[in-house]
């Protein structure tokens, strides 16, 4: 009776042991973390390679063009830019473990991939707990639950530091000047932007908004305080007339971190830290 | 009895005044609330200017491209000259020199507009080609075209997708001073030239046959006046991008009401052309503010349903 009693339990507490390594990821689907670890990673998003890269070393067997930090990913073979890359390259590899992210690969190609029997973990970041979830869930599908909490914990700890209260600075994040283009509401910049002490809302801009195309003359009617440009310096991106305008209503025109800034990894609070102190300076940090 | 010459130059008048309630409209209104002097000066002024010499001269290239070829379905873009602007523009862009412009004339795009007019005009010559050939050879520098342009976006980051695919369907946003005087200049002088030889092009719209007949050079005829169409198409793309239906459906609508001499055709096409670019191009400003619609998916889902309602009325000829 003591045996049968036992096996009833045992069978009921295993599947409940598997799922507790499983989860519904951003595509909506089940994914349980490898066993065991994954050896062979290929990240479809520069992001992904960086935080994958920062857990696990030389496990990552291919990346998306561009993924060029931490350095040793340079040397790896690419698989195409992270919005359309090469699925047969990426079949071709035989891959344990795919790391996908809703925010630039395609729905299709991720659904092709797992056609064909490879498993995939897609992850979102428009917010920044989502970013965090995303950390989370990279490090347990990598096995590295402990550093993916130790992670978390420490940028969780960072952004605390960074918050800052008071009125906020509005601020244009300048993604592209032909046509004009900056983050909308529905991102994580936006959302790690406003904990920060900054307002990137352009007035009328609607709060379902990702990267919006604005008219100019909505940039030249916002009440801004400062305009950033990440990566590249105000001048060399700004037209003459824009810049001019700009100075006249004492709009300062700021470079600002670009990768740091704009990648979802965790060195977005170092750009989060050189945008505050551009901005704010150091009389409110 | 009806003064055919007071007609016409009633027509005129009202569409010169349709023209200035479009300005005014224009220059009323727009992304944001308000009458700033300075936005108005510095950003509409500018751009409804553009829009008049950019609908005008399109408009002006469909009028003289259907005579040319006795062809309704002619429109600027039919000859793979705004194509060649277009992939131009995609190799100004990979080699970086997307900025390159002189007083707000894409350089990459001219350059390319023309070196197609020339490699259609250069095979054209050796082969003696036919007026059908001519067509048909435009049609297949277009499709080149249009694939570079394909092949320079997918192999582009997709950052640099967003500016082209914009410039591809039209933008009037980055007018200023200086592509509107460089680009009214051209659209005025070749508007000059065509409507000095306006009676040829009476003629080259009967067909090859009965304007020979009439004494017209045929071959000569369209190698020059296709020459210069391409320069004006060339100014009009490098500074507005690819805005189409204009010039296909504004030449259709002034013959339906004035008949097809182009002595009447051109001046109607072209105010009537400016017209409608300046109230299409409020409309992409005003429709989903504060974000913009590109001018060119605005020409189209007016242009297609008008072209429809035109072809319902007098079929598919240009007499």
């Amino acid at each position: 009776m003591r045996i049968v009693s036992s096996s009833v339990l045992l069978s009921l507490l295993l599947p409940s042991l598997a799922l507790a390594n499983s989860w519904r990821d951003a595509s909506g689907e089940l994914f349980s973390a490898p066993t065991p670890k994954p050896t062979r990673i290929v990240a479809l998003a520069p992001s992904l390679a960086e935080i994958a890269g920062g857990f696990v070393d030389r496990r990552v067997i291919a990346v998306a063009d561009q993924s060029d930090y931490p350095a040793w990913l340079k040397g790896l073979p690419t698989v195409g830019p992270f919005h359309r890359v090469n699925v047969e390259k990426v079949v071709s590899l035989q891959p344990d473990l795919i790391l996908a992210t809703t925010d630039g690969n395609s729905p299709g190609q991720v659904s092709a991939l797992r056609k064909n029997g490879l498993k995939v973990l897609v992850v979102r970041s428009s917010t920044v707990e989502e970013w965090l979830e995303s950390m989370t869930w990279v490090a347990r599908a990598l096995g590295e639950d402990a550093k993916g909490a130790e992670l978390v914990q420490r940028m969780r700890d960072e952004f605390t530091k960074l918050a800052v209260s008071g009125p906020k600075k509005n601020v244009l994040l300048v993604l592209d000047t032909q046509p004009w283009i900056t983050i909308g509401p529905k991102t994580l910049l936006f959302d790690a932007l406003t904990r920060i002490g900054l307002n990137p809302l352009i007035p009328g801009v609607p709060l379902s908004a990702t990267y919006p195309k604005i008219s100019l003359e909505t940039i030249w009617a916002a009440p801004l305080d400062a305009v950033l440009v990440p990566g590249r310096s105000p001048e060399s991106t700004i037209a003459e007339r824009e810049r001019s305008h700009f100075s006249k209503k004492g709009v300062r025109m700021l470079q600002v971190p670009s990768d740091e800034l704009l990648r979802p990894t965790p060195r977005l609070i170092e750009g989060l830290k050189k945008t505050r102190e551009a901005v704010l300076g150091q009389s409110r940090q | 009895m009806v003064n055919l010459g007071n007609r016409a130059w009633f027509f005129n008048v009202a569409l010169l005044c349709a023209l200035g309630v479009a300005i005014l409209l224009g220059l009323s209104f727009g992304a944001t609330d308000g009458l700033d002097r300075e936005m108005i000066l510095t950003l509409r002024m500018p751009r409804v200017l553009l829009a008049i010499v950019v609908g005008a001269g399109l408009s002006l290239a469909g009028v003289a491209l259907q005579a040319l070829f006795a062809n309704p379905l002619c429109e600027p873009y039919t000859f793979g000259v705004s194509s060649g602007a277009a992939l131009g523009s995609a190799i100004g862009a990979a080699l970086g020199w997307g900025a390159l412009s002189v007083a707000g004339v894409a350089l990459p795009s001219f350059l390319g507009a023309l070196s197609f007019t020339a490699l259609l005009l250069i095979w054209a010559a050796r082969i003696r080609a036919s007026g059908y050939q001519l067509l048909m050879a435009g049609v297949l520098l277009s499709f080149l075209g249009s694939s570079g342009v394909a092949v320079w976006m997918a192999l582009s980051d997709p950052s640099g997708i967003q500016g082209a695919l914009f410039w591809l369907l039209g933008d009037l946003s980055r007018a200023e001073m200086g592509s509107v005087i460089l680009a009214g200049t051209g659209v005025l002088t070749v508007a000059g030239i065509l409507y000095g030889r306006h009676r040829k092009l009476d003629a080259l719209l009967l067909g090859e046959e009965r304007a020979r007949a009439l004494g017209v050079s045929v071959a000569s005829e369209r190698r020059l006046l296709l020459s210069w169409v391409s320069v004006l198409i060339g100014f009009c793309v490098s500074v507005s991008g690819m805005i189409g239906f204009i010039g296909l459906a504004v030449p259709h609508a002034v013959r339906l009401m004035r008949g097809s001499l182009h002595r009447e055709v051109i001046p109607g096409s072209m105010l009537l052309g400016a017209v409608v670019l300046v109230i299409s191009d409020l409309l992409a400003r005003v429709a989903a503010r504060p974000i913009e619609l590109p001018v060119g998916v605005v020409t189209a889902l007016w242009g297609a349903p008008v072209l429809l309602w035109i072809l319902s009325k007098r079929g598919g000829g240009l007499r």
